[in-house]
């Protein structure tokens, strides 16, 4: 079955719902399949970590009883899973690390960020797991503007973003807080209390980055406690190669002087600051809210699109 | 020259709230080129050893929709793979040194060079994990009394720490005491009565050649008026909301006010063994408060 994700046809041997389908079989850019992946890792390797190995033009990785991930040149993805692997876990880590492996192996910048559609450019909200990114994202769906991209977005070399995924994966708390039933919604995996929020899909929107917002918070901060640290030149730059994802693929693959040339073009003509909010309770509408501002202070219109 | 340095991380293992940071502004002036007090806000000692961002980077794939069970499995790896690669020697650690259902320890022999172990009377951790947490006393009793306690254990939510299993006090620091790895054991209380003469045995331990003078200098900087004071001027990021102070008093004994005789019993009753095993005369804590000071113990 064939499906869009990223501007890319993506011919897989695996569901991947969430995703749309894509007519014909033919021309895929990406083939997904089923076969048998090495135990040892790639002998050739640059960069190792205990689970994951990458050399020029490829990734291994080995998730331990879900499967073995090989992701070639940017357009082959194979897949041994492991014996009794559920297929939501699998296709959690295809649509994870290995469309983010392939999607630096054909160049682009891969931030660990949201992207969501403000006026007719896209903002990003860039943070670790767990920094409140999806939450942000979907306060600014609730509110009229489109999210392009969740978790895993790509900067091409022109400086834009590419739509990825029709979803927002949420934590049962921030459905909570967002007063989103969830009820109706399919689990990532049954082994998480983590949602799969559909959204309608931008696969094929390529939006002028603005803005990029990194979320940290400190322990100390009160509830309505939130700085904005504007970030420029150096910082700026530190922080987006802080922000890639899985910095240890850019590392192995060989592409870090290209990650530099693209996030240093990028951050020509960005707004961009650091965000530090309370690390217990989290007014994600008060953020959104003060992201508004921050934004038409600096000249971006917030106008949501019909 | 990396290549002659033995392999291995040096845990700074502790309940929470028993000395570890003040252990870590020690090491972090003990190591620090600089003719100053080292900023609190900037300790240099490593990652916490349940640190999200740390444990992922060394295991190379996302781990942000593995359960904590699932991530648990893959702790000792990651260990492994840090204890060769990583930058920095000393890393906190609040877990309990416990064993994966398979058997291996989730701190794994062959990744340790060896753990301080800094222990203090679970008497006084009580009210100073209320204060940390900003919950009450009973709260924090129960806490500490409960095996079933653990840190960051939501599975409704994510945080940039992973689950921390501490069990009871008791279990807690048993579980490290009988650990098999190199370790040094240091009580908070021995640590104020005679803090020269304790870091001294915590560097020499740790393997660090700094002379007399200079573990001095580190202990005076990293006394804890200093870093009261670095906190009242510039804050500290390790502090949480609703708590005045993070470096609050750092006494010893503070519970003979803080606690109700039943709550003593209650505690010395479920922290029997560890208590015992420290040194805490417990019967006279229970029976006679006043009496706190028992013999030190040894490295």
């Amino acid at each position: 079955m064939n499906y869009r994700a990223y501007n890319l046809t993506l011919a897989s041997d695996f569901s991947l719902t969430p995703l749309h389908g894509a007519r014909g079989e033919n021309g895929a850019d990406v083939s997904i399949r089923r076969g048998t992946v090495f135990s040892g890792g790639l002998p050739e390797a640059r960069v190792s970590r205990a689970f994951a190995q990458v050399a020029d033009n490829r990734v291994w990785l080995d998730v331990s009883n879900i499967a073995r991930f090989l992701i070639e040149d940017g357009q082959r993805i194979t897949v041994e899973p492991y014996p009794g692997a559920d297929e939501d876990s699998i296709r959690l880590y295809l649509l994870g690390s290995g469309l983010g492996a392939i999607l630096h192996q054909r160049g682009n910048l891969v931030l660990h960020a949201n992207a969501v559609r403000v006026g007719d450019a896209a903002v990003l909200f860039a943070g670790t797991s767990g920094a409140g990114k999806s939450t942000t994202a979907a306060v600014f769906h609730q509110k009229g503007f489109p999210v392009i991209a969740d978790d895993v977005v790509a900067v091409n070399h022109e400086g834009c973003v590419i739509g990825g995924f029709p979803q927002i994966k949420l934590w049962e708390d921030a459905l909570h807080h967002l007063k989103i039933d969830k009820d109706g919604l399919d689990l990532i995996r049954h082994q998480m209390k983590k949602y799969s929020y559909p959204i309608d899909p931008h696969t094929d929107d390529h939006l002028p980055v603005k803005a990029v917002y990194f979320l940290a918070s400190r322990n100390e901060h009160e509830e309505h406690q939130f700085e904005f640290h504007p970030l420029e030149g150096i910082a700026q730059f530190n922080h987006l190669k802080r922000h890639t994802y899985r910095p240890n693929f850019m590392e192995g693959l060989g592409l870090k002087p290209h990650h530099l040339k693209v996030a240093g073009r990028m951050a020509e003509d960005i707004v961009s600051a650091r965000i530090v909010r309370p690390s217990r309770k989290f007014n994600a509408e008060e953020l959104v809210d003060r992201v508004l501002k921050h934004l038409q202070e600096n000249g971006i219109s917030t106008e949501p699109r019909p | 020259m990396s290549e002659e340095r033995p392999k291995g991380i040096w845990w700074l293992a502790s309940y929470p709230k028993s000395g570890n940071t003040w252990t870590r502004a020690f090491l972090s002036n003990l190591l620090s080129e600089q003719d100053e007090a080292v900023d609190i806000n900037a300790l240099q000692t490593g990652a916490i050893a349940s640190s999200r961002e740390w444990v992922e980077d060394a295991i190379g794939h996302d781990i942000s929709e593995l359960s904590h069970d699932e991530v648990d499995a893959l702790r000792p790896a990651a260990y492994r793979w840090l204890a060769a690669n990583a930058d920095t020697d000393y890393h906190k650690i609040h877990d309990a040194y416990s064993y994966l259902p398979d058997g291996q320890a989730l701190i794994p022999k062959d990744a340790t060079r060896g753990a301080v172990i800094i222990i203090r009377n679970p008497l006084d951790v009580i009210s100073s994990y209320a204060n940390h947490c900003a919950i009450g006393i009973e709260k924090s009793l129960e806490c500490i009394c409960s095996p079933q306690h653990a840190l960051g254990r939501s599975d409704r939510r994510q945080s940039n720490q992973l689950r921390q299993r501490l069990s009871t006090w008791s279990d807690h620091v048993e579980s490290w005491l009988d650990a098999d790895i190199p370790k040094c054991v240091v009580r908070y209380e021995d640590l104020k009565a005679d803090p020269l003469r304790r870091f001294a045995e915590i560097t020499r331990f740790l393997e660090i050649e700094k002379s007399d003078d200079e573990i001095a200098a580190a202990v005076e900087r990293s006394r804890f008026e200093n870093l009261r004071r670095q906190e009242d001027e510039g804050g500290f990021v390790e502090k949480t909301p609703k708590v005045k102070n993070f470096f609050r008093r750092g006494r010893v004994g503070g519970w003979r006010e803080d606690l109700t005789p039943e709550q003593v019993a209650r505690v010395v009753q479920v922290n029997h063994s560890g208590m015992k095993r420290l040194g805490y005369p417990i019967e006279e804590c229970a029976q006679k408060p006043g009496s706190i000071d028992s013999q030190p113990v040894q490295c």
